[in-house]
């Protein structure tokens, strides 16, 4: 920042914020514990992205970190690199073993302030966490720090609906489209109405619903009695439930989990894929859109 | 990463500019080679040259430390008090050969990056990541200071010794003049020494240490080790000054009392008299009779005051 000739006022760091929230898209991520280490999940697009372009690890042994990034990509490329090079210097001085969450991000979080004052910003939300706490900690564009048991869900802080004009009734549609210009007092209330519940029924989709979602599930199946399939389940439920629909409608996980072989620890990273059925894709798309459907997406899931 | 690093750097090197060194260097290398192994000759340092006898090994519970009492001012015994073991942190400790105020500050730089790299991580860092501390502390003052370093004699030849708790095993690394560092514990010989003793108490190591052997047996062992260099080095304290014992398990640090070292040594010294058939053993006190008579003399005292009374 120091370095910096842009003068830093209260609007500019506003715009950069609204700017870089613009950029971080429309998704969420989502990230459960278990017992044995974390399943991160969020929507993938082969066409736009490559595996595990958003997850990557630091560290080695019990010190592996799972780095889950969600955000634009070259922003990903940056922190990946900034967390890869924390990751040298404590090869260097104390063995990557001791690679923790707190280590990275203090690097991530610099790395945010530094771009404060640069013409670009980062775009991008990050989640680390490792085998040994099963603690998710999370540091957003304004460079907060939160850590949280269980679960964590970051991303875009809400969901816009997709309105499809050619779903509403032919009278609706046209003073939409704008065809009619004054409509009838009793068409005009029936559309503010229309748009009232659909602002209601939308707000089923903002984070702070998927966390108390998640804390419900998180009650129903506590963490010492979580393993592996339950964590998976109750993220893929989550992003169905939560991330709105995406062109490919394919999830990608990832998994940091602790394996002990005898008397060896390891602890292994993976990332899987997972698309979403035809179905299931359909009443996803039906689910996440204008005018919205309002029977319960698991109702409909094969 | 938030750590100055060039400033740890600069530390290490203080008092030393990088301009000075360059040309010193380069004023010694214009000299004639005889001249300059005249003036400047060659140095190598290692553990022998360094008066004192330190050793470290495994036993079942953990690793143990053992090292004299002695300090030495060339022909002269400065001291025959000194604590040569530092405990660095709650599960490890450093011992080491060489020049003693070097010594003292290549430990007190290790405690104070472990405290720097701890708030950075946030986390305890055990005994693997102390070790890699220490190599590159010694490997960076071996580079940025091997001239005038070296014609001080500024030498620190350690063994650093520790339990991991998360891994839950033993520890012990020992390093070169250099910073060249050896992980024992992965060998199966786990077992070294440092010091101009190390030789004598490798010895005794390479006869008598046993994988898994018990805590009493390693504290045997562990005076034996260092009362045989006493015998024969002249710069390793013998049986007039206890050794210093230091044990570390997965309860954390623990140490041998100083009457127990003593009366141990003490032990093994009338052993080898009555073994030889030493003449000198009858004059020689003998631990055990004594200590009982002693005791007895006690107890009839106190019964015949009594009964006087």
């Amino acid at each position: 920042m120091a370095d910096s000739n842009i003068l830093i006022t209260p609007e500019f760091i506003q715009m950069k914020f609204e700017e870089a929230r613009a950029r971080l898209g429309k998704h969420i991520m989502v990230g459960v514990s278990y017992s044995n280490g974390v399943v991160v999940g969020k929507t993938f697009n082969a066409r736009s992205n490559e595996i595990r372009r958003g997850f990557w690890t630091v560290g080695s042994g019990l010190g592996t970190v799972l780095v889950a990034a969600i955000g634009d990509y070259r922003d990903l490329i940056v922190l990946k690199s900034a967390t890869k090079t924390e990751e040298l210097t404590l090869i260097d001085w104390i063995t990557s073993r001791y690679t923790t969450c707190r280590a990275v991000i203090k690097t991530v979080s610099g790395i945010f302030e530094s771009a404060l004052g640069d013409i670009k910003d980062i775009a991008a939300d990050v989640v680390c966490a490792d085998t040994r706490e099963n603690m998710f900690w999370l540091v957003d564009m304004s460079m907060r720090t939160r850590n949280f048991a269980d679960f964590v869900v970051t991303g875009a802080p809400r969901y816009s609906p997709e309105i499809r004009p050619d779903a509403f009734p032919k009278d609706e549609r046209d003073v939409m489209l704008g065809v009619v210009q004054n409509p009838s007092p009793e068409l005009e209330s029936r559309i503010k109405k229309r748009f009232t519940d659909a602002a209601a029924y939308f707000s089923k989709f903002d984070r702070p619903t998927a966390v108390e979602y998640l804390k419900q599930q998180c009650k129903r199946m506590p963490y010492a009695k979580r393993n592996k399939e339950l964590a998976i389940l109750l993220v893929a439920k989550t992003l169905i439930r939560f991330d709105p629909p995406s062109e490919s409608e394919c999830f990608e996980l990832a998994f940091l989990e602790r394996e002990q072989r005898g008397d060896t620890i390891n602890v292994r990273f993976k990332t899987d894929m997972h698309q979403l059925t035809p179905k299931l894709r359909k009443n996803r798309q039906k689910y996440f859109s204008l005018p919205a459907d309002n029977n319960d997406l698991e109702t409909k899931q094969p | 990463m938030n750590i100055d690093f060039d400033g740890i750097g600069r530390e290490l090197t203080q008092g030393i500019s990088e301009s000075l060194r360059i040309e010193s260097c380069v004023q010694l290398m214009r000299l004639p080679p005889d001249a300059r192994d005249f003036l400047f000759p060659k140095r190598k340092y290692d553990a022998k040259d360094s008066g004192t006898t330190i050793a470290a090994f495994t036993y079942e519970d953990g690793v143990i430390m053992v090292a004299d009492r002695q300090t030495s001012a060339g022909y002269q015994i400065s001291s025959s008090e000194t604590n040569k073991i530092v405990d660095v942190s709650d599960y490890s400790i450093y011992g080491a050969a060489g020049l003693v105020s070097y010594i003292q500050e290549v430990v007190e730089k290790l405690k104070r990056l472990l405290i720097i790299f701890g708030s950075h991580i946030e986390a305890p860092i055990y005994i693997d990541g102390q070790a890699k501390l220490l190599e590159r502390i010694l490997k960076i003052n071996s580079i940025n200071t091997i001239f005038y370093y070296d014609i001080l004699g500024f030498v620190a030849v350690p063994i650093l010794a520790g339990w991991d708790p998360e891994y839950e095993i033993p520890r012990i690394y020992s390093y070169d003049a250099a910073g060249g560092m050896y992980d024992i514990a992965s060998r199966t010989k786990q077992y070294t020494a440092t010091g101009s003793g190390s030789d004598f108490a490798k010895t005794i190591l390479d006869d008598r240490w046993q994988r898994g052997m018990s805590g009493d047996d390693a504290v045997e062992l562990a005076v034996r080790s260092v009362t045989r260099a006493g015998e024969r080095d002249v710069c390793t304290s013998f049986i007039t000054s206890p050794a210093t014992i230091r044990i570390v398990s997965k309860n954390g640090l623990g140490h041998v009392s100083e009457d127990e070292a003593m009366s141990i040594a003490h032990k093994i010294f009338y052993d080898d008299l009555r073994r030889r058939n030493d003449p000198r053993a009858q004059f020689y006190f003998d631990v055990e009779s004594k200590a009982d008579e002693a005791q007895n003399d006690e107890e009839n005292d106190k019964n015949g005051g009594d009964g006087n009374g």
